[in-house]
């Protein structure tokens, strides 16, 4: 019966950023979900409204939000996805697009990602005195997570708090009204239910592909490396997320001269950018950073593929921040060592005792880890332990979602 | 069986003209284990990236011919030219007078001398044999190769694969220390190159314990494990030259100053002190600064040069020979330093070793060199330099007496001892 229902449900993903070509952590797991809905044969559209600067690679669904909005989220920095998800309804030209996307479709399931699209699409479905079923797909207990990126980054208390109780009340109205929650790891699945009174929780963890590396893209790695005497390679990846620098920062620090000559921490995404910013040429500590990081910044997906394969360990100094760490999947699929964090195992909390995993929540500890790291050697994991870490794959991490959906 | 001793003379082996401060050290200690046959020796090419033996023999014989003769430099030779042009008066061409005839080959001659040597100055840079080091060597570098970047990361590259020790030399972090004194673009270049001779040493010299204490600040900065350091006391043994007097000064009283005219020298501060001393109404000694002119000091240079107060209390000398530095020091009232910072401070050992008082900063490793042998100042408070110095200037039996503690307490380093330092460290 659930699945007959199923073949005539239409499901709308509605967020704040597009998913053409994913970058940041939101994107990957929007982008997974989506998939994973077409590959179950549901029928499913994906749409957002974004600020269009900020976002090149996108398609006709991704609508850019008026000059005038544009104007207002680079005079507020931080809150672009709070004015992208009220220009759903306050702003002309994404409510249009909306309203004009949901009577085509005609969606019977609408799929908030990350609470935000709800702030203007609640009113914009009571103007159209539209009717569907709405599931909130979280990634993080968003109040909680905004409430430490905005104390780190310095914004008066009054108006953080005020745009956190905004943003705790949007997260309470969204879980009161959907059919169906979708949290990320244990503890979200537990605060949504007793914060908020979520009913239907399904837990759905953060999930990745299997990376496959190109062979010619490890040779130009590979050369690389010989050319800058890099013998062991520490791969940190991460978005340019605030709490992904302040984590490193605190767990690893600028002062690395502890790493001897020949290895390298290799800072992948847009965290490089960030670290890269907070680098003072004046400063001793920060120009003898370098000697020891490489800021690579943005690469291609299959550049990365080859970075995982040829690091010798991957560190998740993640500290702060809600949801699962989408990068703690990659490192499991990588097989590598891995120097993290428990704050970075949350959702993956099984794996902690796995061969290869230290787990360290002090920095000393952690950069001790690093060390210590350096020279053990690399074990091989049981097939057991091979088919467990695979339940990290999109595929299985989604398989509940999926399967709550059918039931809808 | 003991240790195979690899010595880098990289900051020799390339070098015209005259060495300095660090390229005598370089040498001077050098030449110690040639003499014992105990080491070998090395250099670097920056074009091939490789370690290549060096000849030492050639390199002491290239010093014996250049360095006891006076430095000479591209700009001496420009200057000599020009003099000889200038000798020549100025309508003539056709007509030269047997007097001027003769000027014109003095000047000739000399120049002929000069082109003669700058030719025997060439650098050694031979074709040898490429250096494979070993396990179990130790590779000393005495010198200073910050400006050859590329050059400690090529011996940190080497190690990791061959598993070597290293041992270096540190002379000072000043750029890294001071970059106002140097400039921004220095100070970077200079942190990373301490970090990596930090990081990839087994053990360092240093040459204060001024020196020794600012690695171990930089090294917590930077997340570094300090490497085991041992404090050498450099030579400070005089060249045997004769002395040559400089004519404008005899029978004068005065008081050099030996060092670079930069901003850390500090010379500025005896500009105020002599002025102070003018507005003061105060007799002074003729203040003989020697040294060349160096960055940041334009001003200074200008104003010694043109204003009246000091334009006759104090001269500046550029190009001193050897044996007329020994003049100077032997013929001065004292000595005075005000330099900022140093690593060292080798005009003031020079200055206690031919039993004169030096007045010297107290900051850095100054006070390392003679204790309470010598009298300090701040190098940021005029009035307390013109003080010292009118007290000795003034009273001529307390600069006796000073004078007579000096000669009888201070002991001159010779090389000999800072190599048995060196090698009892390296052995031990």
């Amino acid at each position: 019966m659930a699945r007959a229902m199923s073949k005539s449900a239409k499901i709308l993903m509605v967020g704040t950023y597009p998913i053409l070509k994913p970058k940041h952590g939101g994107q990957k797991r929007a982008s997974a979900i989506y998939s994973m809905y077409k590959k179950s044969g549901l029928s499913v559209r994906y749409a957002s409204v974004i600020p269009g600067k900020y976002y090149l690679d996108r398609t006709k669904s991704d609508v850019p939000v008026s000059i005038d909005t544009m104007k207002a989220i680079e005079e507020t920095p931080f809150l672009n996805d709070i004015i992208c998800g009220e220009a759903i309804f306050s702003d002309p030209k994404a409510r249009s697009h909306m309203k004009h996307v949901i009577e085509r479709f005609r969606p019977t399931i609408i799929h908030i990602e990350q609470a935000y699209p709800y702030l203007g699409l609640k009113k914009l479905l009571v103007a159209m005195n539209y009717k569907a079923k709405i599931i909130n797909s979280t990634q993080n207990l968003e109040w909680s997570m905004k409430n430490q990126m905005y104390k780190s980054e310095g914004m008066d208390t009054r108006l953080r708090a005020k745009i956190v109780t905004r943003i705790k009340q949007l997260e309470q109205d969204l879980a009161n009204d959907a059919v169906v929650n979708v949290a990320v790891s244990k503890g979200e699945v537990r605060s949504l239910e007793t914060q908020f009174g979520a009913k239907n929780v399904v837990l759905a963890p953060n999930g990745m592909n299997r990376q496959t590396p190109k062979r010619r893209d490890v040779k130009k790695w590979q050369s690389s490396f010989k050319r800058d005497s890099i013998k062991f390679k520490i791969l940190f990846v991460g978005s340019a997320h605030t709490p992904n620098m302040i984590g490193f920062l605190q767990m690893v620090s600028k002062r690395i001269g502890f790493l001897p000559f020949g290895t390298r921490i290799l800072v992948v995404g847009g965290v490089a950018d960030l670290l890269r910013r907070n680098l003072n040429e004046t400063a001793i500590e920060d120009v003898c950073f370098t000697q020891r990081a490489s800021l690579l910044g943005h690469v291609s997906e299959t550049d990365l593929a080859a970075l995982l394969y040829l690091s010798d360990l991957i560190i998740l100094p993640i500290t702060g921040g809600g949801g699962s760490n989408l990068k703690t999947a990659e490192a499991l699929l990588a097989h590598k060592k891995i120097v993290a964090t428990s704050h970075a195992f949350r959702g993956y909390e099984e794996y902690t005792q796995y061969p290869n995993i230290l787990i360290a929540d002090s920095s000393d500890q952690f950069r001790r880890s690093i060390k210590e790291q350096l020279t053990a050697h690399q074990q091989e994991y049981s097939c057991d332990q091979l088919e467990k870490i695979d339940k990290v794959l999109w595929e299985n991490a989604l398989k509940p979602l999926v399967e709550k959906v059918k039931t809808i | 069986m003991s240790k195979q001793f690899w010595i880098d003379l990289t900051d020799i082996s390339d070098w015209t003209g005259n060495f300095t401060g660090i390229q005598r050290v370089v040498y001077n200690l050098a030449l110690y284990f040639y003499t014992n046959n105990e080491a070998k020796f090395f250099r670097y090419d920056e074009n091939t990236r490789r370690f290549y033996t060096a000849d030492f023999a050639a390199i002491k014989r290239r010093f014996e011919t250049v360095l006891p003769s006076n430095t000479v430099k591209a700009k001496d030779y420009k200057l000599l030219i020009f003099s000889a042009y200038a000798a020549l008066p100025s309508r003539l061409r056709e007509v030269v007078p047997p007097s001027a005839k003769r000027a014109i080959r003095k000047r000739a001659k000399q120049v002929l001398l000069i082109a003669r040597k700058i030719a025997a100055s060439k650098p050694i840079v031979t074709a040898s044999p490429q250096v494979i080091f070993s396990p179990g060597d130790t590779v000393v570098v005495f010198g200073n190769n910050w400006d050859r970047s590329i050059f400690i990361d090529d011996l940190a590259r080497v190690k990791l694969e061959k598993g070597f020790e290293v041992y270096q030399l540190v002379y000072d972090l000043i750029p890294i220390l001071g970059p106002h004194l140097f400039g921004q673009e220095l100070f970077s270049i200079y942190a990373r190159y301490i970090f990596e001779v930090a990081a990839v040493s087994d053990r360092l010299f240093c040459i204060s314990r001024s020196t020794e204490y600012d690695l171990k600040v930089f090294c917590a900065k930077v997340g570094l494990a300090v490497p085991e350091t041992k404090v050498v006391r450099l030579g400070d043994s005089l060249a045997s030259v004769k002395p040559e007097a400089l004519a404008e000064l005899k029978g004068q009283k005065f008081v050099v100053c030996v060092g670079t005219i930069e901003i850390r020298k500090n010379h500025m501060l005896l500009y105020y002190a002599w002025k102070e001393a003018v507005r003061r109404g105060k007799p002074m000694p003729q203040l003989v600064i020697v040294g060349r002119p160096g960055w940041h000091t334009e001003d200074l240079r200008r104003s010694l040069k043109h204003d009246p107060d000091v334009a006759k209390r104090i001269l500046v000398l550029e190009h001193v020979k050897d044996s007329e530095l020994r003049w100077l020091y032997e013929n001065c009232m004292f000595s005075i330093y005000p330099s900022m910072y140093e690593g060292w401070g080798l005009p003031i050992a020079e200055s206690l070793s031919y039993g004169k008082l030096c007045l010297a900063s107290n900051t850095s490793s100054m006070p390392e060199i003679a204790g309470n042998l010598i009298d300090y100042f701040s190098p940021y408070d005029s009035g307390e330099c013109l003080e010292k110095v009118l007290e000795y200037y003034e009273n001529e039996q307390k600069l006796s007496r000073k004078e007579a503690k000096i000669i009888k307490h201070y002991k001159t380093t010779d090389w000999r001892q800072t190599y048995e330092e060196v090698k009892g460290f390296l052995n031990s």
